[in-house]
């Protein structure tokens, strides 16, 4: 693991919403193939450090770079090419059918040609078992659907990266391990990614490395074995026994 | 599909365009360029009322003849009753007004007034089964008290009520007065029951009765010692000019002078025109 | 009232009058129809500086903006023309058709931009966050996402200001123009019917029909873009 490549390097990240601190100086390290989840209490900045990355929320002082390029404003539109992100309400185009949401970065970027977006996006759909669905609007789908929707189109433009801020928050059980198997397969295909959810036996599984926030802080960090299992912190140990 | 749709879309509405702003640039054409503006308010038929859509009447002959005797253009522009005075006075967007005005002092303060050209009667409009006590052939302001009245707002007709009810005849009554759009809407108004009465001025009066069969209008006194004695509420109509436009107001003054010289058979011009717009010049 | 119906055939068989209707009524539509145009021009940029990030270049268009809309809201739209005719334009043979043009227009644009200002901030921020992260530029994201969701959100309203529009022109009778308004006015003054009830009566069917022709297309228009929406019953 150490001799890969270092994908994303944040340095002393620090976001604040007028007086109220978010984030209070994260230092953070991704490397490539790395399976990161972020856990910690609401309101403890998780989210907003997960949409600090592809400056969602734009950071108010620190460093970020991806694959040593420090992410400025000017560059900012190229650099989410790379970070992929799937957000906890799918945040699918409305107005726009399945197959125009696939295709509209890679072509709006010039990425792709139309035909060669078109033959991906369908690939893609017919993965997920949804090829039928390519002509319907958004509103027509279950939130199972959406959101494997939601995470073709993040991979239709190939990102280094995916970002997940709590994809199954907004699911109803039957539609949640739909939508974690398919995380799942991504994560066997050596994806990197950075997850923040609530599935806890998911996050277990799936990591390589678990980061918790609190206040704003990283707290502890380490393998899914070291965290669930001999958490050093008391503010972990509080958490979990909150939680299992 | 998509496509050939909103080009048709497109081409309809730029075809609208264009055609409405031609209609608009033709309406325009005919607008502007003249020397003079002179305001007016239609209808007061037969002074000023519209005939295919153009002022006509009285006022707008005699506008016409300054023009001709000062050689220039003069537009005439239908207003709001209300705002002739000031306009006039301000001299801006208007150089006179003709409109029936009565000569009152606080006007003849704002405008100068040219010689008085037709002397009017104030007549009250009522219901033929619900009029006011009647002396004979006229009604006497008396007759009026605590009625709910109704003229043409800022009309002499409304001004004369106004003063009888602050303090002269009607002081003291709970008469009241009801500013409306037009001496039209006044006697509209009495059909509604909204009013009592309406107070016009005689021609006005005598075109509405005549087509509003229930309709009926006598003219108004100030009462005498004697019923002989009565006296009509009697006004002068002349032209308003801004102080300024002397050369507009001796022009007026040369025309309305020639207009008010009797023929022959002891009418003025005046007089014939009166009749031939109110309709009546082959009786 | 039988009297009130020989009165309506009176005026139907009356030549001259269905002209000066249609006279009227050609200015009410021309008057509304450059205003609603002016109104959503000028409407449209007002609720784009508004929506837009705030910058320093923005403070002061910001806030020429919030004044303009505060001023035009808050005051009748009777006294506006006033102020235009006897103020503003009051210069002599100024063609007092565009004054009525500007006037309206000025005052829609306040309401179309209000319209329009809600109809973009309707639109949930998760879908321009979406494009976003998809890399697009703030321009695309506007064009292809925002504006054709807010437009679905306008129309109706934007509907209910054009017949607001084309019913508050019957005000410029007040400044003297011949308008459908003042053409009953003519017809009911002394020298023609003599009676106002009538001809205004008729005036009102003709606004009337205007405006469901109005309500008509709207809808129309409302139903072909709510697709998106229609094929989630499906």
């Amino acid at each position: 693991m150490e001799n890969k490549d270092t994908d994303l390097i944040v340095k002393n990240l620090r976001k604040s919403f007028g007086k109220n601190k978010v984030l209070n100086g994260i230092n953070f390290e991704l490397k490539e193939g790395e399976r990161v989840v972020i856990l910690g209490p609401s309101g403890s900045g998780k989210s907003t450090f997960l949409r600090c990355i592809n400056w969602m929320e734009v950071p108010t002082s620190g460093e970020i770079y991806l694959d040593g390029v420090l992410i400025t404003e000017k560059n900012i539109r190229k650099m989410r090419r790379n970070l992929g992100m799937v957000f906890q309400h799918f945040n699918l185009i409305s107005n726009m059918t399945v197959m125009e949401n696939l295709t509209l970065a890679p072509l709006k970027l010039k990425l792709m040609k139309r035909d060669e977006a078109e033959k991906r996006a369908m690939e893609l759909l017919k993965h997920i078992g949804l090829p039928g669905k390519a002509n319907a609007y958004p509103a027509s789908l279950s939130g199972g659907q959406k959101q494997r929707v939601a995470i073709i189109r993040a991979m239709m433009l190939n990102p280094e990266v995916l970002l997940f801020d709590e994809p199954t928050s907004a699911l109803d059980p039957e539609s949640i391990e739909d939508v974690l198997s398919l995380i799942r397969e991504l994560a066997d295909r050596g994806m990197t990614i950075m997850i923040v959810t609530h599935e806890m036996s998911f996050a277990k599984e799936i990591a390589t490395r678990i980061v918790f926030i609190d206040k704003g802080r990283i707290i502890e960090e380490g393998t899914p074995e070291e965290f669930f299992s001999h958490p050093k912190t008391p503010r972990v140990q509080e958490f979990l026994k909150k939680i299992l | 599909m998509h496509k050939v749709k909103s080009t048709i879309f497109i081409m309809l509405f730029l075809l609208v365009t264009v055609g409405m702003g031609v209609s608009v640039w033709w309406s325009i054409d005919g607008e502007k360029g003249a020397d003079y503006v002179v305001e007016t308010n239609v209808p007061f038929a037969p002074f000023e009322y519209y005939e295919n859509r153009q002022v006509v009447g009285v006022d707008v002959d005699i506008v016409n003849r300054v023009a001709k005797k000062l050689d220039k253009t003069i537009q005439v522009k239908n207003v709001e009753f209300d705002v002739i005075i000031d306009n006039v006075e301000a001299g801006k967007i208007a150089d006179a007004g003709a409109a029936g005005l009565t000569i009152t002092p606080a006007r003849a303060e704002k405008v100068n007034f040219t010689i008085p050209y037709y002397d009017s009667v104030q007549y009250v409009i009522f219901n033929k089964n619900m009029p006011p006590s009647l002396r004979d052939d006229h009604v006497v302001w008396e007759a009026l008290a605590d009625a709910k009245l109704g003229s043409q707002i800022g009309s002499t007709g409304y001004l004369f009520v106004e003063d009888e009810i602050e303090n002269g005849v009607l002081a003291g009554t709970s008469t009241t007065i009801k500013g409306i759009d037009s001496h039209q809407l006044a006697a509209d108004a009495i059909l509604a029951h909204i009013i009592d009465y309406a107070v016009a001025d005689e021609l006005a009066a005598k075109f509405i009765i005549d087509k509003n069969p229930d309709l009926e209008a006598l003219p108004l006194y100030y009462s005498g010692a004697t019923r002989e004695l009565d006296y009509p509420v009697e006004e002068s109509y002349a032209i308003a000019v801004n102080k300024d436009r002397t050369e507009l107001l001796e022009a007026f003054n040369e025309v309305l002078s020639e207009m008010l010289t009797e023929d022959a058979e002891g009418k003025t011009e005046i007089d014939r025109l009166v009749l031939k717009h109110m309709g009546l010049v082959n009786e | 009232m039988n009297n009130f119906f020989e009165k309506i055939a009176e005026l139907f068989s009356t030549p001259a009058y269905i002209e000066s209707l249609l006279h009227g009524f050609l200015l009410t539509i021309q008057i509304s129809y450059f205003a609603i145009l002016i109104g959503i021009l000028l409407g449209t940029i007002i609720a784009l500086i508004d929506v837009a990030k705030p910058s320093k270049w923005l403070v002061i268009p910001k806030f020429i903006c919030s004044v303009y809309t505060t001023i035009i809201r808050g005051t009748p739209m009777a006294l506006q023309l006033f102020i235009m005719f006897f103020v503003i334009f009051a210069f002599k043979g100024f063609p007092s058709i565009i004054t009525a043009i500007i006037a309206f227009g000025l005052n829609s644009a306040a309401y179309t931009a209000e319209v329009i200002r809600g109809g973009i901030l309707s639109v949930d921020s998760g879908q321009t966050e979406a494009g976003l992260a998809l890399g697009l530029s703030q321009r695309t994201i506007f064009f292809k996402i925002v504006a054709p969701q807010a437009i679905k959100n306008i129309i109706p309203a934007l509907g209910n200001e054009i017949i607001t529009v084309i019913k508050e022109t019957a005000i410029v009778s007040m400044v003297g123009m011949y308008d459908l308004n003042m053409a009953a006015k003519d017809i009911g003054s002394g020298q023609n019917m003599a009676s106002y009830i009538v001809p205004m009566f008729v005036a009102a069917l003709f606004y009337l029909a205007t405006i469901y022709i109005i309500t008509f297309i709207v809808k129309r228009i409302e139903k072909s873009l709510r697709k998106s929406d229609l094929r989630a019953e499906a």
